[in-house]
């Protein structure tokens, strides 16, 4: 089939468009494409000297995404059909345009179509392609790339870039990034059995700088308040009222220990008087070893000040407070623990690189590892024990609580820690109940105490039960009066 | 080529003159003549609803006055029985004195039916009506007779009196190609009513259009071509009105009962042709489709209960279709 000169113009316009609109689409989306891709490059050469192989990749994809959207991009030029409808629409054709293109595209005949075709061949004969779908460059993005484009060469290429580069690399981490990937090169320095002596100085220095600036990291107060806390909890174990949360805080777990006294505070108005004294005794104890610290110390006297005073609502407030600031402090001082078992790692990694002689200021590395709970299981060492007697009395409350096989209760509810002495000659005792027995034992010397495991007495056989003569008593009663 | 460029200059210049003479007698109401004319050209039939005295019935009769068709007029009443309009057989003798049975046609043997207060007859005789509009034919006494092309039926309807009345059933709604709302006239279009009716001076209406020309117009619209895309925002229209179509807006969701059929698709791009051909154009525009899409479909939804306790319309309804059911490319 030959098309007419109007179709022929109509077909010539609507790729116009359609290369404008490619134009303008890849316009949008290059400079952003380039962006994502220098983006990549740049993220690369900030990270690449600390991750190596993940760097790389980094930046294969962050070029390679960019790229893939652009060539997608190119090969979606748009269809004749929908430049049409982009015409229609932008100069108001009113879908002559775009319907005519369908027209010829499906080869429709007929006088009506051929006149539709002409008629929107007259209108669109005088349309000027440029105005009518205007493309804009996007300088703003264009500018953009060019400036990222600018920084990653500076980054790469001199000297200052160098620098600023080093210094972005000292703050993008953070201070456990920095360790681990600290962690990460002595690994590899290590298993690469580094011969050349410069190289292992340099390392050494390098793992003194990281180990300075961990140092300078660390919080001596979060140790001074974790020291304290757990000063509190062996001094709250024993206590009547507080244990739970004297216990928490004694193991560690903080978490724990907020939640012990959060119930403590929403207890406290079912509790009688002498366990509010306890409790007032307690907070001043709590107050006292914590007075270093501003807000939780301020707030134990705070607590045991109005419970002094008689107003239990607001010392449960107060404790309420207490025990939200010792949640708070969880996670500050988990921090503090990690870093100080790098530091401690670090120290043995450079001592380990010095050979046999110990680093000045790294002595008792050892001793500072907190790989270990400290407190646990010394506690009993301190404390007298007195034998294997356990009193199931319980607190006043009555709550029914789980003791250890080292701890005991008093008979005023205090806890106390004993220690089992393996030397000791105990008598031996069997726990172990005999089995119950229907209908007795043959050997009587043998049945198991009613008094102590429960007795079971037997019941009378059925087959024994004396039967009714039901049939006399009911003739009796029917019969005429006579009764015997 | 030259004779469709006549036909359609043919086609435009009778629309005008249809247009211009109607606008000779009534006053205002410009958009409810231009639908009934798209109607008309389109094939269909139209449904004209709007409270006493605002001229429906002067409406319909200067539409048909301009046209040199055969006009009948049947005002509907419950004791209408559908052999008032169909027609009936009878027995004539004749001069000889044999006697044989004669058909004697109704008032729906015209090319124009005004059904003044359609929804006044009982079903039995709107379902009469039905037939002739849909098949254009009428069976009596087992004999079926084929009406006159063009066969246009333009009916009435008060919303308000309900009292006495038979609701058209939906089939019965669905046949007809638009319905037509008639409003209050503005203030300047009052004083022009009252200027022309109450001086005495009558305006007598020219016939423009003979039923060749209609005829003619009739299957020149229906040769218009379509885009695709144009056909699929008609389609997207006609779905979106169906509450349980995943495109459908929040208003059909909650207020429509049961959507538009496909005659209402069908409606909405024939009449979308006509409107294209009245505008001097030989192809269909999103805009011809938006034209017609409240004549076209209003009737076709029936709204649930939650409508009609908040005041809700199918005008609003597809207000809100037309807003959000956007054409490709806009």
């Amino acid at each position: 089939m030959t098309q007419t000169l109007t179709e022929v113009n109509l077909f010539r316009l609507v790729r116009a468009v359609s290369r404008r609109m490619w134009l303008k689409d890849t316009l949008r989306v290059g400079p952003r494409a380039i962006g994502l891709a220098l983006l990549g490059i740049f993220v690369g050469q900030v990270l690449g000297p600390r991750l190596g192989t993940a760097a790389a990749v980094v930046v294969v994809l962050g070029v390679g995404a960019g790229l893939a959207l652009v060539i997608s991009r190119a090969r979606r030029m748009p269809g004749s059909m929908a430049a049409a409808i982009q015409l229609d629409r932008g100069l108001d054709l009113k879908e002559r345009v775009s319907t005519a293109i369908h027209l010829v595209e499906t080869g429709a005949e007929g006088a009506v179509a051929a006149e539709q075709i002409a008629d929107a061949g007259r209108h669109a004969w005088s349309v000027e392609v440029g105005s009518a779908y205007r493309v804009a460059m996007p300088w703003k993005d264009l500018g953009a790339v060019a400036l990222l484009g600018i920084a990653v060469a500076l980054l790469a290429v001199t000297p200052i870039g160098v620098g600023l580069r080093e210094a972005l690399e000292s703050s993008v981490g953070t201070r456990s990034e920095i360790s681990g990937t600290i962690d990460a090169d002595t690994r590899s320095g290590t298993a690469g059995g580094h011969s050349d002596a410069a190289l292992a100085e340099s390392e050494l220095d390098e793992l003194k700088r990281a180990l300075e600036q961990l140092e300078i990291s660390s919080n001596p107060e979060a140790l001074a308040q974790r020291a304290a806390l757990e000063a509190l909890g062996q001094e709250l174990r024993t206590s009547s009222v507080s244990r739970g949360f004297g216990r928490e805080l004694e193991d560690g777990n903080l978490a724990a220990a907020a939640a012990e006294l959060g119930r403590l505070a929403e207890a406290m108005p079912e509790m009688n008087a002498g366990e509010i004294e306890k409790l007032q005794r307690d907070l001043e104890r709590a107050a006292e070893i914590t007075a270093d610290d501003p807000i939780l110390g301020a707030e134990f006297s705070r607590a045991a000040q109005s419970l002094g005073a008689g107003q239990r609502r607001a010392a449960g407030d107060d404790l309420a407070r207490a025990a939200e600031s010792v949640g708070q402090l969880a996670p500050v001082l988990a921090a503090e623990e990690d870093l100080q078992e790098r530091i401690a790692a670090l120290e043995r990694e450079i001592g380990e690189r010095e050979g046999a002689g110990g680093l000045p200021g790294t002595e008792g590395s050892e001793g500072t590892d907190p790989g270990s709970p400290a407190g646990t299981g010394e506690l009993g060492g301190n404390l007298p024990g007195a034998g294997l007697e356990s009193n199931a009395q319980g607190s006043e409350r009555g709550e029914i609580e789980m003791l250890g096989l080292d701890e005991r209760l008093d008979a005023a509810g205090e806890l106390e820690i004993v220690r089992i002495d393996a030397t000791e000659d105990a008598p031996p005792e069997d726990f172990a109940p005999p089995a119950t027995q229907l209908n007795g034992d043959p050997e009587s010397s043998l049945e198991p105490s009613a008094g102590d495991y429960g007795y079971v007495q037997p019941l009378p056989a059925i087959g024994d039960e004396l039967s009714i003569d039901a049939g006399g008593v009911v003739a009796d009663y029917f019969s005429d009066g006579e009764r015997p | 080529m030259a004779t469709t460029t006549k036909a359609i200059e043919q086609f435009q210049q009778v629309a005008r003159a249809l247009r211009d003479e109607v606008g000779r007698v009534i006053v205002g109401h410009e958009l409810a003549v231009d639908h009934l004319l798209i109607s008309l050209l389109a094939g269909g039939h139209s449904l004209i609803e709007g409270v006493p005295g605002l001229g429906k019935t002067m409406l319909v009769r200067t539409i048909a006055g301009a046209l040199d068709l055969k006009y009948a007029r049947v005002q509907f009443t419950p004791d209408l029985m559908p052999a008032d309009i169909t027609g009936t057989t009878i027995i004539r003798e004749s001069e000889s004195g044999t006697r044989r049975f004669e058909f004697e046609a109704g008032p729906l043997f015209a090319n124009v039916v005004l059904a003044d207060e359609i929804n006044r007859a009982t079903p039995k005789t709107q379902a009469a009506l039905l037939e002739a509009m849909a098949e254009q034919t009428v069976t009596v006494a087992g004999e079926t007779h084929r009406l006159e092309s063009p066969f246009y039926v333009l009916a009435t309807q008060n919303p308000i009196e309900m009292e006495g009345t038979y609701p058209l059933p939906e089939a019965q709604l669905d046949r007809f190609l638009f319905k037509v709302l008639v409003g209050y006239p503005t203030g300047e279009e009052l004083e022009e009513i009252l200027a022309r009716t109450t001086t005495g001076a009558e305006t007598a209406v020219r016939k423009v259009a003979n039923g060749e020309d209609i005829n003619g117009m009739i299957r020149l619209a229906r040769e218009v071509p379509i885009a695709p895309h144009v056909t699929r925002y008609a389609v997207s229209l006609t779905k979106a009105t169906h509450p349980e179509d995943a495109d459908a807006p929040t208003a059909a969701r909650r207020f429509v009962r049961y959507g538009a059929s496909p005659r209402g698709a069908q409606a909405l791009v024939l009449a979308a042709k006509v409107a294209a051909l009245s505008d001097g154009r030989l192809n269909v525009s999103f805009e011809d489709i938006r034209y017609v899409l409240a004549p076209a479909l209003r009737h076709r939804l029936i709204l649930n209960f939650e409508a009609e306790a908040e005041g809700v319309d199918a005008d609003s309804v597809l207000e809100e279709i037309a807003m959000v059911t956007l054409p490709e490319g806009g």
